[in-house]
C-alpha cells in the first residue's frame, strides 16, 4: 500500500472534524496502557466545563466534541454536559467504558442529546466480571453494549480497542464480530498499544530539567512501541482480504507514517460490497465542509443506512465503482439486496506518538483528540506532560553529556 | 481582535497534502539581509543532489509549485537546469531571488525552461547596493523595474517579499498602494513580520540534552523588541489605511492555534481600477475543485489575468458578489472595462516562528517545507539541522511577563504571550 496515495484527512489545528473535552480524570476501572492518571479529586464544575466548550470551540472548528475522560459517566451532570454540547450545535459523543451505562441512562442520554458512544472495550481492563477473559470472549459484552445503544433508537455505537502484541492475534475475531453487525455499530478503533518502562533508552526533560516519566500514567513496567498501524492491518486483512484504508493522518515528523488511517466497508447483513477509497472520502469531507462549514466526524445512524447513495460516487471513485459492480452482480442473484438497507462500517488504526532515535516524536499532524489545557489546544494523549509538567517533555538518547557550543 | 475566524477559510493543507515544496541551490548569496535564517555553510549543491530532493520533496508532499530559494538562487550555475527538471516534473516552479542577477537574456532562458513565477525579496532593510537608505515608498521604483522586467519577459508571475520591522510598518501601504496600481503586471505581495531567536538571555537552547549557543545561527536578535510584530499588526495598518481590507483565508499555528501564520487577502482588480476581493467560499471552492480536479491543491494558479472567471463564484460567495457590484458599477461608467482583462492579486501576511516555552509556535500546514537527509523539515529551521543535528528545543529560563492574560480556562497553562 502506498500511503501517500491515500487521501490526506484535510483535518488541521483550527479546522478539524473533533475536539475533546473532559469533565473529570475520575475512572471506576483500571487500564493498562491508559494515558490518563486517575484522579478522583478532578471532577470539574458545570460552569468550568462550559466555559472550557466555548474556549475548545473559539478555538478549533468541529463537528463533534469528544466527551472523555477519566469516565465521563462518572460525572453527576454527564446530562447538563451532553445538553451544553448539544446546544451548542456539535455532536456530543460519549467516550466510555461502559460500566456505568443502563437501558434507562442511554435513554435519558439521548434525550440530552447525545449524538452516540464510543466505547473502550479490551481484554487489558480489570472491568468487574470480565477480568482475564479472551477478546473472542469479550465480544459477548460488545454485543450488550450494542444492543443497548440500538434500543434507545438513533444514536451512533462504536468501539475502541488498544492493540497489546499479545492481543494482535485476536483483532480478527473483534473485527469479524463488528462485521457481523453492521446495522448496530458503525465505527471500529484499533489504537497500537503505547508504553513506556525503565527499559526505555531515552532520558526525559521539561523546561531544561530531567524528569521521571514514572509518576504518569504512560510508565509501566517494559517498553512497548513496536506495534505499528500496518500490524494491525495485516491483522484486519485476515478477516477482510480485500481491506484498504480510503485515508489517512501522517506524522508530525515522518509525514508519511501512518498515525491515523481509516477504511469504510458498505455492507448488507454480513454481505460486504467493497469500500470507499480516496476519492469518495474527499468528496464527503470538502462538501460536508462546504455545505455545513466543518468536516466530518461522524455520519447519523440514518445516514450510515443509506451506505446504497454512496454508489453514486462511483463515477469517481473506482473503488466504489467496483463496489457498485460486486453489488449489481449480488444483488441479480439475490435480489432481495436491492430492498435491504446497506450500511457502512468503517475501521480506523490509530498509531499514537513514537520516538525516533534522535528523541524526536512523531505525533499525530492533524490530530482530532486536542483538548484544552489552559487556554491552549494540546493533544489529549499528552496532556498528562502539560498537568504533571507545565511543558512537553523532551527525550534524548541516553548517554554521557557533553556541552556544546 | 479585528478579523473573526469564522468568516475565514482554514486552507486544508498539512505535511503530506501541501501546494508548496520548496528546494535550496546554494547557500551562497549576495546580499546579507537582516533576519535572513541562512549562513553559508557549503556553497553551491550539486545538481544530482538537488535534483533527488526535488523528488523526494514531491513525493512527500504532493505539491503543485516548487519554491527554488537559498541564499541567492540566481548564484547557481545550473539554476535553468533546475527550473526544467521541477517543470518536467509537472510542478510549478518558483524562484526566491533578491534580483541583483536577474537579467532579460537569464530570464528568458528560465521562461523556455518552464519557470511559473519569480518571487523578488525587495525591502529596505536590504544592504543592496545604490539602494541603502531608502523607504518602502522609494523601493517601489525597483519593484516596478523588476515587475516591468516579468512583463516584459510574459507568462512568468511577479511577486514581492517584503521582511516588515517595527520601522517600517508605517509605510506598508505605501506597498500595498503600488500593489494596487499594477494589478496586472503584480500578482502576489508578501508582508512577512521579522523574526529572530531572543539572544537576550531569556532562552536556553538545546539540542537533546545538549545546551548549545544559538548565537551560531544567523537570525539571532538582541532583544525581543524588534521580533514581537504580528501578522494581524500588519494587517490591521493596510486596513486602516484602506478603510476596508477583507482577508478570505488563513493558517494557524501548530501550539497557539488563535494566531495567524499566514493571512491571505485576494484582491480582484483591473488596469483601470481595484473592484474588491473574493471572499473565503469562493477560496474553498477553488481549492477544493483543484484538489479534486488534478490531485494537489495550489498557491498560484498559473493564469492570473482569468480573473473574470471566478465572478461565477459569486453565487455562493457574498464578498465576491460585492466585489461583481464593484466591477459592473465601473464598468456602467466605463463600459469599456467590460473588455479588459480581469486581475486577481494576492496579499499574505505572515508571522514566522515563534519561541515559547518548550516549543516553537509554528506554521501549521507550512508550505515551504523541505527535504534535508531524506526527512521533510520547515526550510526556516534548515540552519538548526545543519549547525546542531536537529531542530533546537527552546527553555524560558527567564519568566515571562503576563500580557493580556485572562485567566486559565483549564487545568493550568497561564497564557502569556499576545496572539
Amino acid at each position: 500500500m502506498e500511503i501517500l496515495n491515500l487521501y490526506r484527512m484535510p483535518w488541521t489545528m483550527a479546522d478539524n472534524a473533533m475536539t475533546w473535552l473532559e469533565p473529570t480524570r475520575k475512572c471506576n476501572i483500571t487500564c493498562d496502557a491508559c494515558f490518563a492518571r486517575n484522579d478522583p479529586g478532578s471532577e470539574k464544575s458545570v460552569e468550568r466545563i462550559g466555559r472550557e466548550i466555548d474556549a475548545l470551540l473559539g478555538l478549533r472548528r468541529c463537528d463533534a466534541m469528544l466527551i472523555a475522560g477519566g469516565e465521563p459517566l462518572t460525572h453527576p451532570a454527564i446530562l447538563d454536559i451532553v445538553a451544553m454540547v448539544k446546544k451548542r450545535r456539535v455532536k456530543p459523543v460519549l467516550i466510555t467504558n461502559g460500566v456505568g451505562l443502563t437501558p434507562e441512562r442511554a435513554l435519558e442520554l439521548k434525550r440530552a442529546g447525545l449524538f452516540g458512544f464510543t466505547f473502550h472495550v479490551d481484554s487489558h481492563q480489570s472491568r468487574p466480571g470480565w477480568t482475564g477473559k479472551t477478546e473472542g470472549e469479550l465480544n459477548e459484552l460488545r454485543q450488550s453494549l450494542a444492543d443497548m445503544v440500538d434500543d434507545a433508537g438513533r444514536m451512533i455505537c462504536g468501539f475502541n480497542m488498544t492493540v497489546f502484541p499479545d492481543t494482535l492475534a485476536e483483532v480478527p475475531v473483534v473485527v469479524a464480530w463488528a462485521l457481523g453487525n453492521a446495522r448496530k455499530v458503525q465505527s471500529y478503533t484499533l489504537a497500537a498499544l503505547r508504553l513506556i518502562g525503565p527499559d526505555f533508552p531515552f532520558e526525559f526533560f521539561a523546561g531544561g530539567q530531567p524528569v521521571s516519566l514514572e509518576t504518569t500514567a504512560y510508565y509501566g513496567s517494559g517498553t512497548s512501541l513496536d506495534l505499528t498501524a500496518m500490524d494491525i492491518l495485516s491483522a484486519v486483512r485476515k478477516v477482510i482480504p480485500d481491506f484498504e484504508f480510503c485515508a489517512f493522518l501522517g506524522g508530525t515528523a515522518l509525514p508519511h507514517s501512518l498515525k491515523w488511517a481509516l477504511g469504510s466497508r458498505i455492507l448488507s447483513g454480513t454481505e460486504g460490497f467493497g469500500q470507499l477509497g480516496p476519492k469518495a472520502m474527499e468528496l464527503i469531507q470538502a462538501g460536508h465542509h462546504f455545505f455545513k462549514g466543518r468536516y466530518m466526524a461522524f455520519g447519523s445512524p440514518r445516514m450510515n443506512s443509506r451506505a446504497k447513495l454512496l454508489f453514486l460516487m462511483g463515477a469517481f471513485d473506482p473503488s466504489l465503482h467496483r463496489a457498485l459492480r460486486t453489488f449489481l452482480r449480488k444483488a441479480f442473484r439475490r435480489p432481495v439486496l436491492f430492498w435491504r438497507h446497506a450500511y457502512i462500517q468503517s475501521i480506523c488504526v490509530v498509531q499514537p506518538p513514537d520516538f525516533l532515535p534522535s528523541g524526536e516524536r512523531d505525533n499525530c499532524d492533524g490530530c482530532p483528540n486536542k483538548t484544552l489545557w489552559g487556554e491552549r489546544l494540546v493533544s489529549a494523549c499528552l496532556l498528562e506532560e502539560y498537568a504533571a509538567f507545565g511543558a512537553p517533555i523532551t527525550a534524548v538518547p541516553k548517554r554521557s553529556g557533553e556541552t556544546d557550543g | 481582535m479585528s478579523v473573526r475566524r469564522e468568516d475565514l477559510y482554514r486552507f486544508p493543507w498539512s505535511r503530506t497534502d501541501n501546494p508548496g515544496g520548496w528546494v535550496e541551490v546554494t547557500d551562497e548569496c549576495d546580499l546579507s539581509c537582516p533576519g535572513c535564517y541562512r549562513q553559508r555553510l557549503e556553497g553551491h549543491r550539486e545538481l544530482r543532489r538537488i535534483k533527488e530532493d526535488i523528488a523526494a520533496c514531491q513525493k512527500l508532499t504532493n505539491c503543485d509549485r516548487m519554491g527554488i530559494a537559498g541564499g541567492e538562487p540566481l548564484l547557481h550555475p545550473d539554476i535553468v537546469e533546475v527550473v526544467g527538471f521541477i517543470a518536467r516534473r509537472g510542478m510549478k516552479p518558483m524562484l526566491l531571488t533578491n534580483g541583483e542577477n536577474l537579467s532579460l537574456d537569464l530570464g528568458q532562458a528560465l521562461k523556455a525552461a518552464g519557470l511559473a513565477k519569480i518571487h523578488f525579496h525587495v525591502d529596505s532593510g536590504m544592504p543592496r547596493p545604490g539602494w541603502a537608505g531608502k523607504t518602502e515608498g522609494e523601493m517601489n521604483a525597483l519593484r516596478q523595474k523588476y515587475a516591468d522586467l516579468c512583463w516584459e519577459l510574459g507568462g512568468i508571475q511577479c511577486g514581492f517579499n517584503i521582511t516588515v520591522f517595527p520601522r517600517t510598518l508605517p509605510e506598508v501601504p505605501a506597498v500595498v498602494e503600488w500593489a494596487r496600481s499594477n494589478m496586472s503586471r503584480v500578482h502576489h505581495i508578501s508582508f512577512v513580520a521579522f523574526r529572530g531567536i531572543p539572544l537576550d538571555g531569556s532562552y536556553e537552547f538545546y539540542a537533546g540534552e545538549r545546551t548549545v549557543d544559538a548565537r551560531l545561527l544567523q537570525h539571532g536578535a538582541p532583544d525581543q523588541e524588534g521580533i514581537g510584530l504580528t501578522s494581524l499588526d500588519i494587517f490591521e495598518r493596510v486596513r486602516q489605511h484602506f478603510g476596508e481590507f477583507v482577508p478570505c483565508a488563513y493558517l494557524a499555528g501548530t501550539s497557539i492555534p488563535e494566531s495567524y501564520k499566514f493571512l491571505v487577502c485576494v484582491q480582484v482588480g483591473g488596469r483601470s481600477g481595484f473592484y474588491g476581493f473574493l471572499g473565503a467560499r469562493a477560496a474553498e471552492i477553488t481549492q477544493t475543485a483543484h484538489h479534486l480536479w488534478t490531485g494537489r491543491y495550489f498557491d498560484f494558479l498559473r493564469r492570473p489575468e482569468g480573473g473574470r472567471r471566478l465572478f461565477l463564484l459569486g453565487a455562493f460567495d457574498r464578498e465576491l458578489r460585492r466585489t461583481i457590484g464593484g466591477y459592473l458599477a465601473g464598468a456602467l461608467r466605463r463600459p469599456a472595462r467590460l473588455f479588459h482583462p480581469v486581475y486577481v492579486q494576492s496579499i499574505s501576511f505572515q508571522q514566522p516562528n515563534e519561541i515559547l516555552d518548550g516549543e516553537v509556535n509554528m506554521c501549521d500546514g507550512c508550505m515551504n517545507a523541505m527535504v534535508f537527509r531524506g526527512r521533510l523539515i520547515p526550510s526556516c529551521r534548515l540552519d538548526e539541522y545543519r549547525l546542531f543535528g536537529e531542530a533546537l528545543h527552546p527553555v524560558r529560563i527567564v519568566p515571562r511577563p503576563a500580557v493580556g492574560t485572562s485567566g486559565p480556562v483549564g487545568e493550568g497553562g497561564d497564557r502569556t504571550w499576545k496572539y
